[in-house]
């Protein structure tokens, strides 16, 4: 399974188990990055996860971006 | 049996009615909880995670307790509740979970079981003790419970609870029945041939931690070393590699007070690359800090330099002030002898400050040394020269202290007859009073001669430190866990994170990062208030636990968001 789709798992996995108690309000927004091969950094992996959690916002919440592997 | 069943079964379903409220506090309401028993393999895994730490451990026995009902085993109920009450004391917790162990402790004794009230009582105790309530009231628990295991004659219950109590005792200073607790633990698992094969329990390899400790702090070093071996060797054969960096880390302090530095400098390398392989950020300080003083007292400045750096980004993380002035004091003698006063200067005045309201002899000598080193550097030679006589003899009265705690241990467990023991003392005296005579000698020589003789006079003041730093070590996991959600913290998840990272480097392995946000926290918070906002992220961290596999990381990063770790799925 690749991460993204661990990640759309989570988020599933997060609004179905919280939709009847929070009523619309128990879901969460993520982003995701996988580590370049190249030598990337956990500092820069992060960096391109936040940008993707941003981009999840942006676009209505309640979803997964993923960072492009360049 | 018609008579009895019913009343039993009434006291435990009230029992369980008492830990499901008390249990609230770490419960998530409205979460669609899958309502399956708890099985037989589910309490083994859990048992399992108990042994090797993991870091879903907090959701899943929660998850298990709120699914248990009065129809479950009381042997069930009350060992679910001694596996979290174990987790809650190691994480520093202890508060939180008293009440719950309590009524298990209740519930264990009603149904008869006896060796599991036992257990339950003692840490109760332990909990008492760690909580600061009476350190008496702790040890009469430890003591009651101590008795009744006794009586129950099962073999690793009784080892633990001697161990525990063994752990007590040395936090207060009582050495000799320290000794005589653990040595009964130690002659227990050695008796029992179910430790001879198979993976051995992390009581035993405990049992073995504690020993190695206390012998070196009642200085018997051919001892010490002996139980660190055996405890490294059980460890691997085991299969355990985090507690074989915790006996690395045993065998080079006592390696380093037997004056064995070559020894000493091997063990504590072994240990920091196993912190930094568990991303254990506290085992990866006190290892390189311990190896930064003995390249010290080698002269091997350059050495010391770069082991000391391996401390810098850590440090910050870690909340022991007296780990934080022990590498300030140690940054300001590195300096000191690399020709920067300045700095050397700042690195000591702020340390010096930090700890200024404390106390310990031992460490008012550490401080003393540093300033002299500094002192010298500043081209203040008389001054320095002062203070390091003043240290020698703060020096000589920290070991005095240690002694006279030591001696009687001694005296009583080694059955040392008076004349050895004056001997040793003696010895110890002169050595002292040779550093001493040494250092007035010293006046006309150069600086550099100076710092060399302030490193050979630290010797004793290391070995106190080192005797006191063993105390830090059971803490380590008090900042490490987010008090809210159970999984890891910012600082620690970051410095898991980094070491990840770092392996999949080296092993070309995929692994990816993925940052969860609450999407409406604020809107929570703003409407029904911050508590059901804390509730939110509790439920939310629990199902993002369940929905990962248990080697993956979670931690909390920042107010609203979590951070996963997952390598392939």
């Amino acid at each position: 399974m690749v991460a993204a789709e661990v990640a759309e798992r989570v988020r599933l996995h997060v609004a179905k188990g919280l939709a009847e108690k929070w009523d619309g309000f128990g879901t969460c927004s993520i982003g995701g990055a996988t580590r370049l091969a190249d030598g990337e950094t956990f500092e820069m992996t992060l960096a391109r996860a936040d940008a993707a959690l941003y981009r999840a916002k942006e676009a209505g919440k309640d979803r997964v971006e993923f960072a492009p592997d360049l | 049996m018609r008579c009895t069943l019913p009343i039993q079964t009434r006291r435990r379903s009230s029992a369980v009615g008492v830990i499901a409220c008390l249990c609230l506090a770490f419960s998530w309401p409205g979460v669609a909880q899958a309502q399956s028993r708890v099985s037989e393999s589910e309490l083994a895994r859990l048992r399992q995670q108990t042994e090797t730490g993991s870091p879903t451990l907090n959701t899943e026995l929660v998850s298990a307790i709120q699914r248990l009902d009065a129809a479950d085993s009381p042997e069930l109920i009350t060992e679910l509740i001694f596996l979290f009450g174990e987790m809650r004391y190691s994480y520093g917790a202890s508060d939180s979970a008293l009440p719950a162990v309590e009524a298990a402790y209740r519930l264990a004794s009603v149904t008869g079981a006896a060796s599991m009230a036992a257990s339950l009582d003692g840490l109760a105790g332990q909990m008492e003790f760690a909580s600061n309530r009476s350190s008496s009231s702790a040890r009469d628990r430890i003591m009651r419970a101590l008795q009744a295991q006794r009586a129950t004659g099962r073999v690793l219950p009784l080892a633990r609870q001697l161990s525990a109590y063994a752990t007590l005792l040395q936090e207060i200073n009582e050495f000799a029945y320290a000794m005589r607790m653990n040595n009964e633990a130690v002659s227990l698992i050695e008796g029992d041939s179910a430790t001879e094969s198979g993976p051995i329990s992390s009581v035993v390899l405990g049992v073995y931690y504690t020993q190695a400790e206390l012998l070196r702090s009642v200085g018997d070093a051919r001892a010490a070393i002996a139980a660190g071996e055996k405890l490294l060797k059980l460890s691997l054969r085991s299969g355990n590699h985090e507690f074989a960096g915790f006996a690395d880390l045993a065998l080079g302090r006592v390696f380093t007070r037997a004056g064995q530095l070559d020894r000493a400098a091997t063990s504590l390398e072994s240990s920091y690359a196993r912190a930094l392989e568990f991303a254990d950020p506290m085992g990866q300080t006190v290892a390189a800090l311990d190896r930064a003083d003995v390249a010290m007292e080698r002269s091997q400045f350059a050495v010391a330099t770069v082991w000391s750096k391996k401390v810098a980004p850590l440090i910050g993380r870690i909340d022991d002030p007296i780990l934080r002035a022990r590498f300030g004091l140690q940054q300001a003698r590195l300096l000191a002898i690399a020709g920067q006063p300045a700095p050397a200067r700042r690195a000591l005045d702020h340390s010096k400050a930090a700890v200024a309201n404390d106390a310990q002899v031992w460490l008012k000598a550490l401080v003393r040394h540093a300033e002299a080193e500094v002192l010298a550097s500043e081209g203040r030679s008389g001054a320095a020269l002062e203070a390091m006589r003043e240290a020698a003899q703060l020096n000589t009265e920290s070991d005095r202290l240690t002694l006279r705690d030591v001696v009687a241990a001694q005296g009583d467990l080694y059955r040392l007859n008076e004349r050895e023991l004056r001997e040793k003392q003696m010895a110890q005296e002169s050595r002292l009073r040779a550093a001493q005579l040494d250092a007035a000698e010293q006046r006309v020589l150069t600086q550099r001669l100076l710092v060399a003789l302030v490193t050979v006079v630290a010797v004793g003041a290391v070995g106190s430190a080192l005797w006191q730093l063993g105390r830090a070590r059971r803490f380590r996991r008090r900042a490490e866990i987010d008090g809210l959600t159970g999984i890891y913290s910012r600082s620690a998840i970051e410095s898991h994170a980094v070491a990840t990272f770092d392996r999949a480097q080296r092993n070309n392995r995929p692994v990816s990062l993925l940052i969860a946000d609450v999407d409406e926290l604020k809107a929570v918070n703003d409407s029904r208030g911050h508590a059901e906002g804390d509730t939110l992220l509790r439920a939310m961290s629990a199902l993002i636990a369940s929905s990962l596999r248990q080697q993956d990381l979670l931690g909390r990063w920042g107010g609203r968001r979590i951070c996963c770790v997952a390598g392939r799925h």
